[in-house]
């Protein structure tokens, strides 16, 4: 064989393996692929929703996603709502700009962060890259070009396990399966038979320490972006299964503290939004189960009410 | 150097980009100089190995200059003056391998076993930094340097080296981290004449060898290391089946590594020594170690064992013993690892004892069975070995001898616990991995059977090197484990 076509043989075998490992994992297979097809299906929500003049999308990571019930609200405040949280390793950098373009003048955005975002010291998580990749906008969030370059190539990696659990999902279920694969309903909320609970043993999540500079820099220049955009940010504390010892209390009326001083920030100021009974939830520290959802929602409506520059005494 | 690790590829990526630029256009202009390419191939070395570890490359730059010079200076003097500036060297290589690796073992396991409360104290006092873990490639330089110099004791090796060269030599990245430790006759002369020789043939080999040591490395090792469970100590099912996994992996590990630098090396125009010929087809534990780490036992049969032995070739086997139990405390400070360097020296003293008696009971003529029952022996043998190499808690490892020498310890109900002990999804993956891995090793069985030339050959076959490829971009673990013998 001709010396230089045998290699591009390599390269040859290297991108058909690589593309073969990008659809399993980004289009159709992989975890990932679930979670962009999630965000998607939001996204396409979102746009449906344009006519409406006025409007409540919230966003977050999965403790967003997975925490309200979005009909309800809807219900209640008398306009359309709207459950934009994805994926809480998709990091904030990367979270808050995959969503900005959805804001329209009017539309009040409330952001809900799980703890493990407003810890990141860069707003980047594990899946940040990637996710980037998958949703079409490769380095979304200022991903440094050397992790961009590894979570690229490593995104045409299937892994054994991987292929190996979703062969058996086939299988057994007739269809590939992952954490976000069960979709989601006309409101962005989790698909109403999504309903995961935790088999392990429950213990409460310690909180180490407050909000880092980052993300409180990252949540100041997002409010001028959803203001610039004509929208209202609302910030909330998460509803967390969490270890109310003298630090954890610290560390969250700290992080509140801050939060406050870039938008109105609503939360249980009793109880700091910190909770000590695992019934409420589901399969992680910030998932709520259905019922819980119910009990959020209301309670954030109620608070939301409660925010003058809101005004939605006039709303049903 | 971490192949598995992006951080290598992106320096390398990083730092070739501009630098064969600059080659490129300079040999367009014909202003480039063949000596350039040694000094761009140092600065690469050098470069990797700062970005490898920072503490590492500190010690090694004072060493590699200070080995440089006394070698320099013993190359001008002859007899005695020589040999003694070749002690000087090396006492204090080994020294400084022996501060940066065995002092805790030394001051906690062996003085603070005699003497009470020193196990507890001895860190305040102490007048240096302590290493709670060996640097990265002292352990391997060392013996390169080490053997350099004895090396370089002989007459015909009287002519002063470059420094650049001897950086070249030491520091070449591929195999500076964990080997292969090369020696002044193979890899010295490649390296005087260095030029880049980025040639079809280069690549193509070497791709082949990078395409067997990534498959080992990512899809075989790092899949099987998260079975492995080292606090299991009371079902016997389970620690032999964990000693099996564990003696795949640190084969695929280190032979993948290995690998790995070989193809590096090679596409880059050097031949490095192939530190691995299927050590698991072997028939005896002398041929195991004929085929096994072939460049650290030459340096211990040629460095340790026959200066040791000298003439006295009636005590042979004493020194033997010896060698393979220094082997094994080079391995790591603990006991474990001394434990299992004079468990190989025993079994390489019973075979030489008992082999020939063993063969002719077995029958001459059953050539086969032999074959197949001094395999299974063998694997065996290595296998539990690998039981001691794996564990440095010595409690934990005693309690799991105990198990293993229980009959009752074997029931159906131990055996039931371990077969249960796996969800679907697991299991499945871990059988898939272990067909695998078995279907490379009997890869290598039909070479060795084939009596092919070589024992990879089958595995180095453009197609499978390819297909190697494939499956280890699609299969490779996403969390790759670090590579074992950099912890040596």
């Amino acid at each position: 064989m001709w010396k230089p076509l045998k290699l591009t043989s390599w390269i040859a075998v290297a991108a058909i393996a690589w593309t073969i490992g990008y659809i399993y994992n980004a289009r159709y297979g992989g975890e990932l692929s679930w979670l962009r097809m999630m965000y998607e299906d939001k996204i396409a929500l979102a746009e449906e929703k344009v006519e409406a003049p006025r409007r409540l999308l919230i966003t977050g990571g999965s403790g967003a996603h997975y925490t309200i019930n979005s009909e309800l609200m809807s219900e209640k405040l008398g306009i359309p709502v709207l459950n934009l949280g994805i994926d809480g390793p998709v990091g904030l950098n990367v979270i808050l700009p995959s969503i900005i373009g959805q804001v329209r003048p009017g539309d009040i955005v409330l952001l809900i962060p799980e703890y493990l975002i407003l810890w990141s010291e860069d707003g980047l998580g594990d899946r940040s890259a990637q996710f980037g990749v998958a949703i079409g906008r490769p380095g979304l969030g200022g991903v440094p070009p050397k992790q961009l370059a590894q979570d690229t190539l490593l995104l045409g990696t299937a892994t054994l396990r991987g292929v190996t659990k979703s062969t058996i999902d086939v299988i057994q279920k007739g269809q590939m399966t992952g954490y976000y694969s069960d979709g989601v309903n006309a409101y962005g909320d989790p698909a109403p038979e999504d309903d995961k609970r935790r088999t392990g043993e429950w213990w409460e999540l310690p909180i180490n320490k407050p909000i880092t500079k980052h993300a409180l820099k990252r949540i100041e220049q997002f409010r001028q972006e959803v203001e610039a955009k004509g929208g209202t940010l609302v910030l909330s504390l998460p509803w967390v299964y969490a270890r109310t010892d003298e630090k954890s209390v610290e560390n969250v009326e700290k992080t509140a503290e801050e939060l406050a001083k870039i938008a109105p920030l609503i939360y249980d100021p009793e109880s700091l939004n910190m909770k000590t009974n695992s019934d409420l939830f589901a399969d992680t520290h910030y998932h709520l189960t259905p019922k819980s959802r119910t009990i959020r929602s209301r309670e954030l409506v109620k608070q939301l009410r409660e925010i003058p520059e809101l005004d939605f005494r006039n709303e049903q | 150097m971490n192949f598995s690790d992006f951080s290598f590829w992106w320096i390398l990526l990083l730092y070739a980009i501009p630098f064969f630029a600059i080659r490129y256009v300079g040999k367009s202009l014909k202003l480039w100089r063949d000596e350039l390419d040694t000094i761009g191939l140092a600065v690469m070395s050098l470069m990797l190995f700062l970005n490898a570890s920072r503490s590492s490359f500190a010690i090694f730059i004072v060493e590699i200059v200070f080995n440089y010079f006394m070698v320099r200076l013993m190359l001008r003097r002859r007899g005695n003056g020589a040999k003694l500036i070749a002690a000087i060297v090396i006492i204090t290589d080994i020294a400084i391998l022996a501060y940066l690796k065995y002092l805790t073992f030394f001051a906690e396991d062996v003085v603070g076993i005699v003497v009470p409360g020193f196990k507890n104290n001895w860190e305040q006092g102490f007048p240096l930094p302590i290493f709670q873990q060996i640097p990265p490639g002292v352990s391997f330089y060392t013996f390169q340097m080490v053997a350099f110099v004895v090396d370089s004791l002989r007459p015909k090796y009287k002519k002063p080296i470059a420094f650049l060269d001897y950086i070249n030599f030491i520091a070449f990245f591929p195999q500076i981290v964990a080997g292969p430790i090369e020696r002044r006759a193979d890899l010295l002369p490649q390296i005087q004449s260095f030029r880049f020789k980025f040639t079809a043939e280069n690549f193509e080999l070497g791709l082949r060898w990078l395409s067997l040591g990534f498959f080992m490395k990512l899809v075989l090792a790092d899949n099987i290391a998260p079975y492995i469970n080292l606090q299991e100590t009371a079902n016997p099912w389970i620690v032999w089946f964990f000693a099996y996994l564990f003696t795949l992996r640190i084969y695929f590990d280190f032979a993948g590594y290995s690998f790995m630098a070989l193809g590096v090396a090679r596409i880059l125009g050097v031949k490095l020594t192939v530190n691995f010929l299927a050590p698991y087809t072997s028939v005896s534990i002398q041929e195991f170690w004929r085929r096994w780490h072939i460049t650290l036992n030459n340096w211990f049969r040629d460095y340790v064992f026959l200066p040791l032995m000298g003439s006295k070739k009636q005590l042979a086997a004493f020194f033997l013993f010896i060698t393979f139990t220094l082997s094994g405390f080079w391995h790591g400070a603990a006991w474990n690892f001394i434990i299992w360097g004079a468990y190989h020296g025993a079994l390489l003293l019973l075979l030489r004892y008992t082999g020939r008696p063993f063969q002719r009971w077995m029958g001459a003529g059953k050539v086969s069975r032999f074959q197949f029952i001094s395999w299974a022996l063998t694997f065996g043998s290595v296998t539990l070995g690998c039981l001691f190499f794996m564990d440095t808690n010595i409690l934990r490892l005693l309690s799991k001898l105990r198990t293993i020498v229980t009959p009752w310890a074997y029931s159906l109900s131990n055996l039931g616990e371990f077969l249960s002990s796996y969800s679907l999804n697991e299991g499945t993956v871990l059988i898939v991995t272990l067909l695998l891995a078995n279907a490379v090793l009997f890869m290598e069985h039909l070479a060795v059977w084939q009596k092919r030339k070589f024992e990879y050959e089958l595995l180095l076959l453009p197609w499978v090197s390819r297909v190697l490829l494939g499956l280890t971009i699609l299969f490779a673990a996403n969390q790759p484990s670090e590579f074992i013998y950099f912890e040596f």
